[in-house]
């Protein structure tokens, strides 16, 4: 039975254009994925569904929910659809649930109001039962008193309260940890089961959309431009856009020898309208497809394409896919040398926060060796990030000790200050937000320029520091404004390399890009490394990531070393309950 | 009223685009600075000259604006009462900020005892009413224009302190000043060379706002008797001294009332603007 | 926090309030020797004065002891009630104020009561209504409110409605209740005015603020009725700052206070403020601010005490506040 039908939904701020002309249809039982990166318009075209769109923006079109044309419809009318009918889940577990108000109250607001006091209190641990809360304590609890997972949860089960048919969650699990993650789609897939609703699945990663989704739609640029059944999608692709994605996302299963990514980045709907909103990027794209917006025709039963080419490029595009497939590239081995370049021993830290103290890590010891590219995995709360700021001097370990290239990097201010400049030009950082780790107020050849001043590193110039990262010379004039998140972060990378370092410590550095841009930035790590044979510490708790990049790795879980060796190792043949879960819980 | 600075800051508009009611206040803030600039070189008539035969008066072809209770003209007075006002709003307001940049940036950068310190005095200084510690030492002071100022400067630098200090806690964490430590840029560099660009912008709207208070605040201890001398033709001044007139000659005293009020909105209106202008760039 | 961790915590703040009276008193203290001149010339203010009156003074005053030692007799006089005589009417200062006291605190709740009752609903109304041409009148009038300085609004007031429409008495403070009121409408409408404007504005932000937020959106995406949402969601949320505010407000009465007395010729504290810092009263002078100061400390304790109750993640203490 059809629950929801969308035909030509078009939203607008004011002569913007935030998706043109998207059509989607759910059923009961069925779980729809909208796959999207950033500005594609899926968190937009959610939100005009159950009409809900932030002020200034507006939406024109069909949309049908058992017979029920919503756009038209008055708010008073809207909000009966609203909770029974329809209902949506947010983004962020952390801004979704009100902060002065308990948990367990998030689901009694919604239940009917002729419950006497026990009956309500009893649904309520019911309802919290089924998202996998054990009630009790939690009910009574503050949202800042859970953590995002539970939260995550109360979310859910408020958002069922009124036993909606429809539930729109907008990306459920992207703010969650690895493994939180796994089990909140996993929960999700059996609460759906259960009662037998739709569920429409927003989310920007691919892998998570094939393991639960029944049927995808790809959006782009706020067009849409491929829609089918995750199993043939991801064998064959339909349309070079969808191609890319799934290329350009690293394998979680091997390691590729070279990682295949979509030139340039992601515009905005209204630069490409009037013709294929993908056809700047394609590598496939004639004067055809810049003639006019193409059309979603069926290609297959069961699948659409607005790809105008697609009947000639169809092959070509199988044995690029096919090729990737089984490309698999040995992992090569590193001589190790005998006096490791980083050694730390037997380092914890400890933070006060509150009158309450917090072991980010505990007695850690680890080695990197020059010229290693090393990983370092975890999720929120494992240390990892600490230890990176530890190498560089951004925190200080409370005890145990960082020796760097010989010299007792244990406490950075302590150092004289010949020692700390020396530390300095050995080990550098790249940070994981593009947008905030450069001056706004600097020009690229302003924060370059001071980099090569600080050290007086001879022989380099700004210019030759934007050539070895892929940029022109033209960049130097430029403000970070006006660059994309990829260029930015290719600016840090060549900020950080002005030194002259021997080690880079990379803290997350490409998931804050979007998908078709990270496998750019993931190329230029590993030409530089091949080129500079400089050392990485690459700090992630993406696992395919890790895959692609280091030979080795270190497992932290609450600031502990939990298991440590090479990755194929390590992803071949988990030893540690941890690890097992963990690599487990990155969706096939 | 130094204190209630800080309140005052929350945006009331969300536009950036100038609109017909900023671009009026920008209009009057122009005339004004005439006024100041030009003084007795426009004024209709003199403005210090004492007519006793036409005092009280209301307003007629030869004095706009009547005649105080000394016979002086109204009209020329408000026209050079412009520059006291501006004068020594600008005076305030630049003085407190850069005292309060400097001790901000050393405050919310260096931490510490440095920081410590820095808001152990602030939090001195804003423990009490503005106006009644103004009240209290300009007049134990005996009261004076200049004296005045400086007690204000003094004053405004404590909340303004805790506004440059608030906008560099800002800008610390943010992974570009981590990218200036680790490679070692020294400290004053970051301070002056990263964080101040960055909060310069917001720094300059908070000083248009100050404008309005500083002058408000100044105007009123004239009014109470305690900035200019007696006699001077200044706003607040003149609104003291002209209250009892407003049964013969009202226009004395609402004129500079509405030059104050007019003066003080159109700053307000003009830092507002410059303050959505610069928050919504970053 | 439990009531007894309540108490701990009031307790607490009282205790730390001690070493800030204590500079502040301190401060107050060396007014006198501060001012221009010598302490006794600063306590004779302009009179003439023969030899044994300044010795009387001097004595009064212990100006022969080491300093320290002065303040600590002046702070164990202020401690037991003494604050001592006035200069100009050789009252008790105690009495002087108490025979103002209470037209100033009248003028003040009725200001704020004005403002508040004001103030908050059409805040509201205008973020309910953002953007709309009420929202831009609201928005548009309290930016002049927040502008315009009391005195030159009082003054305005003054002749508008008391000189031209003559509906309010130009002077005085009236006799009993009702009277009283009367004639401090316009002084509280014109203290009222600034106080207004600014509730109003941060009345409105906060409730844009929350009306933007991804709770709130979430909540209406359940299907919540509109009751509940604006209830529970919006207002309760918006409180904090507007509690922030009227504390600010509060505290920023005095300077109003002040202003408006003079404007209206009013005998209340302001007045005796300005008459006796240009006499150089300084023992008033001293009360004056003594009194002030734990008004202040004591409404600031209010306010946190409010906030506890109000935020739970105040109450318990979490990073994420």
């Amino acid at each position: 039975m059809t629950l929801l039908e969308v035909e030509d939904l078009l939203v607008t701020a004011g002569d913007r254009t935030i998706t043109a002309g998207t059509t989607l249809t759910v059923a009961a039982g069925e779980t729809v994925g909208i796959v999207g990166e950033s500005g594609s318009g899926k968190s937009m075209t959610a939100r005009a569904i159950v009409r809900l769109l932030p002020p200034g923006l507006s939406a024109k079109g069909r949309v049908v929910f058992r017979d029920k044309e919503l756009l038209g419809l008055d708010e008073r009318a809207m909000r009966s659809v609203r909770g029974s009918g329809i209902t949506m889940m947010f983004q962020d577990p952390f801004t979704m649930l009100n902060p002065l108000l308990r948990s367990g109250d998030h689901i009694a607001e919604s239940l009917d109001r002729g419950l006497s006091r026990s009956e309500r209190r009893d649904e309520v641990v019911r309802r919290l039962d089924e998202v996998g809360i054990d009630a009790g304590e939690i009910a009574k609890r503050y949202p800042f008193q859970l953590s995002g997972g539970m939260r995550q949860r109360v979310g859910l089960a408020a958002a069922l309260a009124r036993d909606p048919e429809l539930l729109i969650a907008d990306e459920p699990s992207t703010a969650l940890d690895v493994t939180t993650q796994a089990e909140i789609l996993h929960l999700l897939a059996r609460v759906q089961e259960d009662r037998g609703m739709g569920v429409v699945l927003i989310t920007h990663d691919l892998r998570v959309a094939f393991s639960v989704c029944d049927r995808i739609y790809v959006l782009y640029a706020g067009s849409l431009l491929e829609v089918g059944d995750p199993g043939s999608m991801e064998q064959q692709p339909l349309h070079p856009y969808t191609l890319g994605l799934l290329l350009s996302e690293p394998a979680a299963d091997r390691r590729q020898s070279e990682l295949l990514a979509i030139e340039g980045s992601v515009p905005s709907a209204d630069d490409v309208t009037g013709q294929c909103s993908f056809a700047p990027r394609c590598h496939w794209a004639a004067e055809v497809c810049r003639r006019a917006d193409p059309p979603l025709v069926e290609v297959e039963p069961g699948r659409l394409s607005a790809c105008v080419r697609i009947g000639d490029i169809r092959s070509e595009m199988l044995e690029l896919r096919r090729s990737v497939a089984i490309d698999a590239a040995a992992i090569p081995l590193v001589d190790v040398v005998e006096e490791p370049l980083i050694s730390v021993e037997q380092v914890s830290k400890t933070f006060r926060a509150g009158g309450r103290e917090v072991e980010a890590l505990r007695k850690v010891s680890m080695a990197f060796d020059r010229k290693e590219s090393v990983g370092l995995v975890g999720e929120s709360g494992s240390g990892k990030t600490t230890l990176g700021r530890c190498l560089v001097g951004l925190e200080t370990p409370s005890a145990g000790s960082v020796t760097i290239d010989g010299i007792d990097a244990s406490d950075y201010q302590a150092l004289s200050s010949d020692d700390r400049a020396r530390l300095r030009r050995t080990i550098q950082v790249v940070f994981q937000d593009p947008y905030s780790s450069l001056n706004p107020r600097h020009t690229v050849g302003r924060a370059l320029g001071e980099a090569l001043r600080v050290h007086d590193t001879r022989g380099a110039s700004v210019d030759a520091l934007l050539d070895q990262v892929g940029l022109s010379s033209a960049y130097a004039k430029r403000k970070p404004a006006r660059l994309s998140g990829g260029e930015r972060q290719r600016v840090a990378i060549a900020r950080a390399l002005a030194v002259k370092p021997r080690f880079l410590v990379c803290d997350e550095p490409v998931s804050a890009l979007d998908v078709s841009v990270q496998a750019q930035i993931l190329n230029l790590f590993k030409e530089l490394r091949d080129e500079l044979g400089i050392g990485y510490l690459f700090i992630t708790h993406d696992l395919a990531v890790v895959r692609q990049i280091v030979d080795r790795a270190y497992v932290l879980y609450r600031g502990e070393v939990v298991e440590e060796g090479p990755v194929d190792a390590l992803f071949n043949d988990p030893q540690h309950e941890y690890t097992k879960r963990l690599i487990a819980s990155v969706p096939t | 009223m130094a204190e209630a600075l800080e309140l005052k800051r929350t945006r009331v508009t969300h536009r950036r685009r100038i609109t017909f009611m900023v671009a009026l206040s920008f209009v009057l803030l122009v005339v004004l600075l005439v006024f100041a600039v030009f003084g007795t070189a426009i004024t209709p008539n003199d403005h210090e000259e004492q007519r006793l035969f036409v005092s009280d008066t209301p307003p007629s072809a030869e004095f706009w604006a009547g005649t105080d209770q000394l016979g002086r003209d109204v009209f020329s007075r408000a026209i050079i009462g412009a520059r006291p006002a501006l004068v020594g709003a600008v005076t305030v307001s630049v003085g407190a900020f850069a005292i309060a940049t400097v001790l901000g940036l050393a405050s919310g950068y260096l931490g510490g005892a440095v920081d410590a310190g820095v808001m152990r005095w602030a939090d001195l200084m804003l423990a009490l009413p503005g106006l009644l510690i103004a009240i209290v030492v300009v007049g134990v002071f005996g009261g004076g224009f200049w004296v005045a100022v400086l007690v204000l400067i003094l004053l405004f630098a404590a909340p303004d302190t805790r506004i440059v200090r608030s906008a560099v806690l800002e800008q610390r964490p943010l992974p570009y000043i981590e990218a200036a430590r680790t490679l070692g840029v020294s400290k004053p560099r970051v301070m002056f060379g990263h964080i101040l660009p960055n909060i310069l912008p917001i720094i300059f709207a908070y000083v248009v706002l100050d404008f309005a208070f500083a002058l408000v605040a100044l105007a009123g201890l004239s009014f109470l008797g305690l900035g200019v001398e007696p006699g001077a033709a200044d706003w607040g001044r003149m609104l003291s001294e002209n209250r009892s007139l407003l049964f013969s000659n009202p226009w004395a005293a609402v004129v500079p009332a509405v030059l104050i009020i007019l003066t003080a909105a159109a700053m307000n209106l003009v830092g507002d603007w410059m303050y959505d202008r610069f928050s919504l760039e970053q | 926090m439990r009531s007894g961790g309540m108490g701990r915590y009031v307790a607490g703040r009282l205790l730390l309030a001690i070493p800030l009276l204590i500079v502040i008193t301190f401060a107050v203290f060396a007014l006198i020797h501060i001012a221009p001149g010598t302490p006794e010339r600063a306590l004779l203010g302009a009179r003439q004065a023969s030899p044994e009156t300044i010795a009387a003074i001097r004595e009064q005053w212990n100006l022969d002891e080491p300093f320290l030692l002065q303040y600590f007799l002046w702070l164990k006089a202020v401690v037991t009630g003494d604050i001592g005589r006035s200069i100009q009417s050789s009252e008790a200062v105690t009495a002087a104020i108490g025979r103002r006291i209470g037209l100033t605190v009248f003028l003040g709740l009725y200001a704020t009561l004005i403002a508040l009752l004001v103030g908050i609903p059409l805040g509201m109304w205008a973020a309910l209504r953002r953007g709309s041409m009420t929202d831009r009148t609201v928005v548009g009038v309290s930016v002049l409110g927040v502008s315009a300085p009391t005195f030159a609004v009082g003054l305005l007031f003054l002749y508008l409605f008391g000189v031209v429409l003559d509906w309010f008495p130009v002077f005085g403070a009236g006799e009993g209740f009702w009277d009283r009121a009367y004639h401090l409408t316009l002084p509280a409408l014109a203290l009222a005015l600034a106080l207004l404007a600014l509730i109003v504005k941060i009345t409105r932000a906060a409730m844009i603020d929350e009306l933007d937020q991804d709770y709130v959106a979430f909540a209406r995406s359940r299907g919540l009725s509109q009751r509940r949402i604006m209830g529970r969601y919006v207002l309760r949320n918006s409180l904090i700052p507007v509690v922030t505010a009227t504390g600010l407000i509060v505290v920023g009465l005095f300077g109003g206070a002040v202003l408006i007395e003079a404007t209206f010729g009013l005998p209340g504290l302001g007045t005796l403020l300005v008459e006796s810092v240009l006499t150089r009263d300084i023992p008033v002078v001293q009360a004056l601010v003594l009194l002030t100061a734990v008004f202040v400390i004591v409404v600031n304790l209010g306010l946190d005490v409010l906030y506890t109750v109000i935020d739970p993640r105040i109450r318990f203490g979490s990073a994420d506040s």
